[in-house]
């Protein structure tokens, strides 16, 4: 698999570059400047639609959700600092959040479906760079995921890509609510666990 | 260290607790404005969710990327404030914008500085093919807010952009349309810290033409239960053609 394949010194130099331009960017736009904002669009827009459109799976909602996303990031880059976050985990965490928060605004939404491994769509060339940037951090994410109980791991994942709450993760795989909290609640602490071991 | 009893307590790990669950998404609005209530004033809370958002990362790395429309863009730009007032901007610490000062200075210096804003925001320009697009600046009586609305006649959409609204706890800001001779009539309620979208229904969206007056009331939560304003209105402004 792709995924295996070797960091190499220059791979790992470029994404270090390229975090590097968009918090710069991010730097310029906190100043007012509209091509730095034209710029952090293109270098990120793509994902942000993706995120947007997995969690509220609807086309022109996720369009108008990104639009909000960069006009608040017109607003706010002055907030982000490069010594407490990535710049693309700052621009992801803004768009989900709104894409989950449009998705609660929803008055009768139906139970959100389990997310199938195909979904997830495992596209290393589409996200190479950074797939490159996180490379320590994602196999080290992925292993701990992989000791936890198939049930907190399936819930925690379909909650993080779908943005569904207790209720509807409760609902759509046929157990209390008391027991999807248990299961998320004690798969959460044991991930965190693995994380800082 | 001690997770019995309810996670969600008020030790340390309950706060962890939450934070993950607010970062993964599992929590119902309520919960969510409750987080984030709590994000603005606990640093500790901030940090922890943080924490948790560079943890979970990589997982945004298994989605997809999706290319969006190149309309998408067009309507950012033509949301943003014009280029004209960039080098002020960019002359400002933290951006002209939401420069609190430049829009008392806006609200309170009169005729001359509301004029220069509101001739600098009629430049931006609507997206091509788009109808002739349409704005209104909302001026404060007080000199201590300001919001921006812009007209998509297109997609019947508002995009409305707070710049330093100033709103009284347990209060929501409405928007309202002012026909001439008419009562005033909801657009719904707004924001007051983040830009929104707000779809109109087609009739109203006819009704919002140049000249018109809007205006900003504070209300309830949950907007005004009587269909007209029943708060004090913080803030008015005209539309404008681009």
């Amino acid at each position: 698999m792709a995924r295996e394949a070797p960091i190499g010194f220059d791979a790992a130099t470029d994404a270090a570059r390229e975090r590097a331009r968009l918090a710069a960017s991010l730097a310029a736009v906190a100043a007012g400047d509209r091509a730095a904002l034209a710029e952090v669009y293109r270098r990120s827009a793509a994902k942000l639609f993706g995120v947007c459109l997995r969690i509220l799976g609807e086309r022109s909602e996720a369009e108008d959700v990104v639009q909000e996303v960069y006009l608040t990031v017109w607003q706010r880059a002055a907030g982000f600092d490069p010594r407490r976050a990535s710049p693309m985990t700052w621009l992801i965490t803004i768009a989900r959040n709104r894409a989950i928060d449009r998705l609660r605004a929803r008055r009768a939404r139906p139970p959100a479906a389990p997310v199938e491994a195909a979904e997830l769509v495992d596209d290393p060339a589409a996200s190479a760079l950074e797939r490159l940037e996180d490379e320590d951090e994602r196999r080290r994410l992925e292993h701990c995921l992989g000791t936890l109980d198939e049930e907190p791991r399936r819930a925690i994942r379909t909650a993080f890509f779908a943005g569904a709450t207790y209720e509807e993760l409760a609902a759509a795989r046929g157990v209390p609510l008391g027991t999807m909290k248990s299961w998320i609640r004690r798969g959460l602490l044991k991930l965190r666990a693995c994380l800082e071991s | 260290m001690s997770a019995t009893g309810d996670p969600l307590g008020s030790d340390e790990g309950g706060q962890d607790l939450l934070a993950a669950e607010y970062v993964i998404g599992v929590l119902d609005a309520a919960g969510r404005r409750r987080a984030e209530a709590r994000l603005a004033t606990d640093e500790a809370f901030a940090r922890a969710v943080e924490a948790w958002e560079a943890r979970l990362a990589p997982l945004a790395g298994e989605v997809a990327p999706r290319v969006p429309p190149a309309a998408v863009w067009d309507r950012i730009a033509a949301a943003l404030p014009p280029a004209a007032v960039a080098p002020r901007a960019r002359a400002a610490k933290a951006g002209l914008w939401h420069s609190l000062p430049f829009w008392r200075t806006a609200g309170l210096g009169g005729a001359v500085v509301a004029a220069a804003a509101l001739v600098a925001l009629a430049v931006i320009l609507p997206p091509p093919g788009a109808p002739p697009g349409l704005t209104a600046t909302l001026m404060p009586k007080s000199g201590k807010a300001a919001l921006m609305v812009t007209v998509d006649r297109g997609k019947d959409m508002l995009m409305v952009m707070p710049a330093a609204l100033d709103i009284p706890p347990s209060r929501v800001p409405e928007l309202w349309l002012m026909p001439a001779g008419g009562a005033p009539r909801s657009l719904g309620v707004v924001s007051a810290e983040k830009p929104m979208m707000m779809k109109v229904p087609g009739e109203l969206m006819g009704a919002i033409a140049p000249r018109v007056m809007l205006a900003l009331s504070l209300e309830p939560p949950g907007g005004s239960p009587t269909g007209l304003p029943t708060g004090p209105v913080v803030a008015e402004g005209m539309v404008t053609q681009l």
